[in-house]
């Protein structure tokens, strides 16, 4: 049952579906930060543009020493 | 594909409230590693993985995720794949190496920490007892200063309800920006304690918007969150988890699980949704997916029900033992934040208060 509500929003819902980035709502704390990528690079790849290179998963040119460092 | 590693069960706190089992040291086999994200590669078609690590601690073990960082990439690439990575972390071992490692391979950090001393040390202490405060402080401020993207991950529980609104402005002033509040459901939330909630809700509201006036771009969940499914009536519903279809979790047996927070002492059958030896079993774990569910009839006639949580699957299955079966008492809390979400909101909108118009309305008021 829901309780009588105290406030209701007087700040405006926006008209159409925005993309909100990384405020998109969730406990989990990473997948909406994903999400938003994934929505920027399909955003870049339809529009023809070569995919940001921050988002191909880092700089992929190193090394992991085997007690766990990197170099 | 988000998916999850827990690489040991073994943890050095003892929070009360953790509800991930027995602290026992079942590190997770190098081979069972590599086939987690074998399985997870083969499987997604979502291009790209979401790498996670969890535990127990995971930085208790950095050998073992600095391989499957390594296999990781290889398979990733191979496959075309994008890698993303992500951990929760306790925030203790934070040394010079585990943070280098975090930041040379972009991980997102969601750190546990519930707030000040006061906070922190009443739930969250090492195996003897020994407060925790000053060593995940410090871990918090080298992650900010290494400037890895951390989000706090602080746990709502009677005994710190009240402390809500400092426990937002002590984590800010160690340099969070972003700091969420997730209830411990399982609690006995008693009519003081929920009393107590509601004030350090209030508190915690009126903490978002001095920084907010003071001009600071922070953002403190369920608040921040619960603005947005307002704003964008379809963000709820976009935010459904994809329990065991896009996210899986793996115990260190190789037991597959639908989301991290069931996967528990791995021990619960009811969840347990396969293995790496015989893949998933769809059938069950479409019996799981909460999303498919008839929509309960408690929600029936609700006007929250766009901007609440009564899909979270774990959420519910940890206070009903349903996954599709919403209990009170997170109806409650839904209402509660949403309540709070909507006074700020107001305040913060009629003021025109240029950071809440820059963060929600790219800078503009209708």
């Amino acid at each position: 049952m829901t309780k009588p509500r105290r406030h209701r929003p007087r700040y405006p819902a926006l008209a159409a579906a925005l993309a909100l980035g990384g405020l998109a709502t969730s406990s989990c704390g990473v997948e909406p930060e994903v999400a938003r990528q994934q929505q920027q690079i399909t955003v870049a790849v339809d529009a023809g543009q070569p995919t940001p290179p921050d988002f191909i998963g880092g700089d992929v040119a190193y090394e992991v020493l085997p007690d766990g460092g990197v170099r | 594909m988000k998916l999850t590693l827990f690489v040991n069960h073994l943890c050095n706190l003892r929070c009360t409230y953790c509800y991930t089992g027995e602290k026992v040291d079942r590190r997770m086999p190098d081979e069972v590693m590599r086939r987690a994200i074998d399985f997870a590669v083969n499987t997604t078609t979502q291009g790209y993985l979401l790498l996670a690590f969890f535990g127990g601690e995971p930085l208790l073990e950095p050998k073992l995720i600095a391989g499957a960082l390594r296999h990781a990439r290889d398979r990733c690439i191979e496959k075309k794949l994008q890698l993303h990575t992500a951990m929760t972390t306790n925030g203790t071992v934070l040394d010079d190496e585990r943070v280098a490692l975090l930041k040379k391979h972009g991980f997102r950090v969601k750190l546990s920490m519930d707030g000040g001393r006061a906070a922190q040390d009443a739930n969250r202490r090492f195996v003897n007892g020994r407060s925790s405060y000053e060593v995940v402080a410090g871990g918090l401020r080298r992650l900010v200063a290494a400037g890895i993207p951390t989000v706090v991950g602080a746990v709502l529980d009677p005994n710190n309800a009240h402390l809500l609104g400092e426990s937002f402005d002590e984590l800010v002033a160690l340099g969070a920006t972003h700091v969420t509040f997730a209830p411990n459901y399982t609690a006995d939330w008693s009519e003081a304690a929920r009393a107590r909630l509601e004030q350090g809700l209030t508190a915690l509201g009126d903490r978002y918007l001095a920084h907010l006036r003071a001009g600071r771009e922070v953002r403190v969940d369920p608040l921040v969150g619960k603005i947005v499914t307002h704003l964008d009536r379809g963000a709820a519903a976009r935010a459904i988890c994809r329990f065991g279809v896009s996210e899986l979790a793996v115990a260190p047996s190789g037991r597959l699980y639908p989301c991290d927070r069931l996967v528990n002492q791995d021990d619960d059958d009811a969840v347990c949704i396969g293995d790496l030896e015989r893949g998933l079993d769809l059938e069950k774990r479409d019996r799981l997916l909460p999303a498919r569910r008839e929509e309960p009839p408690m929600c029936d006639g609700c006007e929250l029900k766009a901007r609440c949580k009564r899909f979270c699957g774990c959420a519910n299955y940890e206070t009903t033992g349903d996954p599709g079966a919403v209990s009170p008492v997170v109806c409650a809390f839904e209402q509660a934040f949403i309540d709070e979400a909507d006074r700020v909101g107001n305040v913060l909108y009629a003021e025109r208060n240029p950071v809440f118009l820059k963060q929600f309305y790219a800078g503009r008021s209708a």
